[in-house]
């Protein structure tokens, strides 16, 4: 029998290859797979355009105009340059003849036009509803914050380290500040306006989510050093000094150096990280696409519980439609308890939110706990959940830490990445040379679940962090639940 | 128009704008927002379809393609130099834009089942379940093929376009669109013959709705 013919010739119809494929029983299946596939292709052909929603070719549209009136005053701009070329040729030709026939020109009066003063016109100022509330978070008037309380214009907000508030401004609009475990968070609404939203992010993260009400041309978040223009977007800022990170995770954000240079649009799924000019160092910047992976779990991370609203009532402000439509409920359980609405994970109770009235799901865990769950129904008057966490059954008990033959092999089959780890800092310090000592605790499945450093005389934290990172991937089989402590001594060949 | 053969045949195809797109582009050019608006919902859902078949449907970021493809549209709309079609011009875009995206993230969402299901259908819910499937089993062979072989293998196999239409539209040789499609080819049909998802039957261990 002969060979059989490539695919794509019973593709093509290929005599030869047809006649083969009447005889050949794996041809025969290829056959019927190819044509499958060629009929697939009509179903695709005749599929009807998906819907697409109306807010986001509005915020299209809106961004779209500045754009295109920047590129005719652009070209105005150069039109004018013309002219004014022109014109100085003109004048030099006459100075120049003056001065050659040394008649006296009476002189030019140039008189000074006032330009036109612009008028302002008034714009109402909006008012955030808190949302969620969890931590220290303190208001710049020292008011009482609460899921009940109004932000307005100027408002300041601090959040403590793990301290979060979020607050929703418009429908599908709105922020979370919080304070991280290292650092603390400030932020000011500079401008709260229907056609305009400014916050200004001292310190800290925020996690932002403009919606596609037709009413916000323009949201915008300013750092010390940058400011984040939004396009119908979700994204996150950080902000430590002149160093900006901005994270999009729908849509497209425009980066600006505040000192004004150079601009960068950032579409998602992105990171990109700015450190503005200043104290004599020229601007960075690094923009990297998020893995899909990553981007899932930092748009998981950044939720910002918007609630949902009903459909506008013109004579009604938004606060009060938002009042309306939703409740409270208080979460107070033991500390560093994680808590979850409607399988959302929110934050670290105990904690205040705001939700749409209706049945709910709230779910606690908290490492060693058992979980709680509870269905409540949130109504006009106020919810709470107060119930003490119930301790799971002791885990099986550590397990004897394997063998040092079980531990040397992975290490070995590894061993090429600890010794990239110590290369990338030899290139910078030929004398790098010491010892770090890891310590892996294992988990019930001998995956490392947590990795730290019990000691090092190498005294370079990047081959330290690097180490560690590279061992949080790693497996032993007979060490569960253990503890692992390992040596590793690097020096130069 | 029948012709003696008994097919219908293009002899001369209009090159160039229409008065009435001419007007539309000076308009949007001006950032009049009606027009931009006019512009924006006129070819909305020619972009949305030509995107849905060079990304594959159901994926979460057709929105998102969309709004690129229409800002790089407007930004570009003063370099339009109205040597081709509008539609053809915004093609173009569109499969740049589309081609930017694949580079950038090969597959950035699964393919979700709910919003496929809109897309595909098909007589009874029997055969509309199997055509999904094989809507999705195709976009996964393709997810395989570099960004530019996939470009061109489904605008000639699927939308039937020529090599020289299609050169124009990848700004690419004629001679290089053929490499790319003689390669594409071979490919897509090697995948796609050892591909059990094209059997009649359902692929083992996928699980009904």
């Amino acid at each position: 029998m002969s060979r059989c013919p490539k695919p794509v010739a019973l593709a093509r119809g290929d005599e030869a290859a047809l006649e083969h494929a009447d005889t050949c029983e794996d041809c025969q299946t290829a056959l019927a797979r190819v044509r499958m596939a060629e009929d697939t292709f009509g179903l695709i052909r005749d599929m009807p355009a998906p819907e697409t929603s109306d807010s986001r070719a509005e915020a299209t549209l809106r961004w779209t105009r500045p754009h295109l009136a920047l590129a005719s005053t652009r070209r105005l701009g150069f039109a004018f340059a013309g002219l004014a070329l022109a014109g100085a040729a003109v004048t030099l030709f006459v100075v120049m003849r003056t001065h050659w026939s040394k008649k006296a020109v009476a002189p030019v009066v140039v008189e000074k036009v006032t330009p036109p003063t612009p008028i302002v016109v008034p714009q109402p100022t909006m008012k955030a509803v808190v949302t969620l509330l969890g931590g220290e978070v303190e208001l710049s008037d020292r008011r009482p914050l609460g899921t009940e309380t109004l932000l307005g214009e100027g408002d300041a907000l601090k959040a403590a380290r793990n301290g979060f508030v979020a607050a929703q401004w418009a429908e599908g609009s709105g922020f979370l500040l919080r304070g991280t475990a290292q650092t603390d968070a400030a932020l000011t609404l500079s401008e709260l306006k229907p056609r305009a939203q400014r916050l200004d992010l001292a310190r800290g993260r925020v996690d932002v989510r403009v919606g596609g009400h037709s009413l916000v041309p323009v949201a915008a978040v300013a750092t010390p050093g940058h400011l984040i223009r939004v396009r119908g977007t979700w994204f996150a800022v950080w902000a430590s000094g002149l160093t900006t990170t901005v994270e999009v995770y729908e849509g497209t954000v425009e980066v600006s150096d505040r000192s004004g240079g150079t601009t960068t649009l950032l579409s998602a799924p992105s990171r990109g990280v700015f450190i503005a000019s200043g104290h004599a160092l020229p601007a960075k910047s690094r923009v990297t696409t998020l893995a899909a992976r990553d981007a899932v779990a930092a748009r998981a991370h950044s939720e910002l519980n918007i609630l949902p609203v009903a459909p506008a009532d013109a004579a009604r402000a938004f606060a009060d439609q938002l009042f309306a439509g939703s409740g409270v409920l208080a979460v107070d359980v033991d500390g560093a308890a994680q808590v979850a609405i409607d399988g959302v994970e929110l934050g670290t109770a105990p904690l205040g939110l705001r939700k749409d009235v209706g049945r709910h799901l709230v779910e606690v865990s908290r490492h060693g706990y058992l979980p709680l769950r509870r269905w409540v129904t949130i109504g006009p008057t106020p919810g709470s959940i107060r119930e003490p966490l119930i301790k799971a059954p002791i885990e099986a008990p550590p397990s004897e830490p394997p063998a040092l033959s079980a531990i040397e092999a992975v290490v070995k089959e590894r061993r090429q990445h600890i010794r990239a780890c110590y290369e990338r800092s030899l290139k910078r310090d030929p004398q790098l040379a010491g010892t770090v000592t890891l310590q892996l605790k294992l988990d019930a499945h001998g995956r490392v679940a947590n990795s730290s450093i019990d000691g090092s005389t190498l005294g370079n934290e990047d081959v330290s962090t690097c180490l560690r990172r590279e061992a949080a991937g790693w497996v032993f089989a007979d060490g569960r639940n253990a503890t692992i402590v390992y040596p590793f001594v690097f020096r130069p060949q | 128009m029948e012709t003696p053969s008994g097919k219908l045949r293009v002899l001369s195809l209009p090159s160039g704008p229409t008065t009435e797109e001419l007007d539309l582009i000076a308009r949007c050019r001006e950032g009049d927002r009606t027009a931009l608006g006019e512009f924006y919902s006129r070819f909305r859902p020619d972009v949305a379809r030509n995107i849905q078949r060079v990304l594959g449907p159901g994926r979460g970021d057709l929105e998102d393609v969309l709004q690129d493809v229409f800002i790089e549209a407007f930004r570009s709309l003063t370099r339009f130099r109205g040597d081709a079609k509008l539609s053809t011009w915004l093609y173009r875009v569109c499969v740049n834009v589309a081609l930017q995206r694949l580079r950038k993230v090969r597959r950035l969402a699964e393919v979700d089942d709910e919003r496929l299901a809109d897309g595909v259908s098909e007589q009874t819910p029997e055969r509309g379940l199997d055509a999904q499937r094989r809507v999705k089993v195709i976009y996964r062979i393709l997810d395989q093929l570099s960004p530019k072989k996939r470009i061109v293998f489904i605008l000639h196999e699927i939308e039937g376009r020529e090599p020289k239409e299609i050169a124009g539209i990848v700004g690419a040789p004629v001679l290089t669109v053929r490499t790319r499609l003689h390669y594409a080819r071979k490919e897509f049909y090697r995948l796609a013959a050892a591909e059990p998802g094209l059997d009649g039957k359902r692929a083992p261990g996928e699980v009904s709705a």
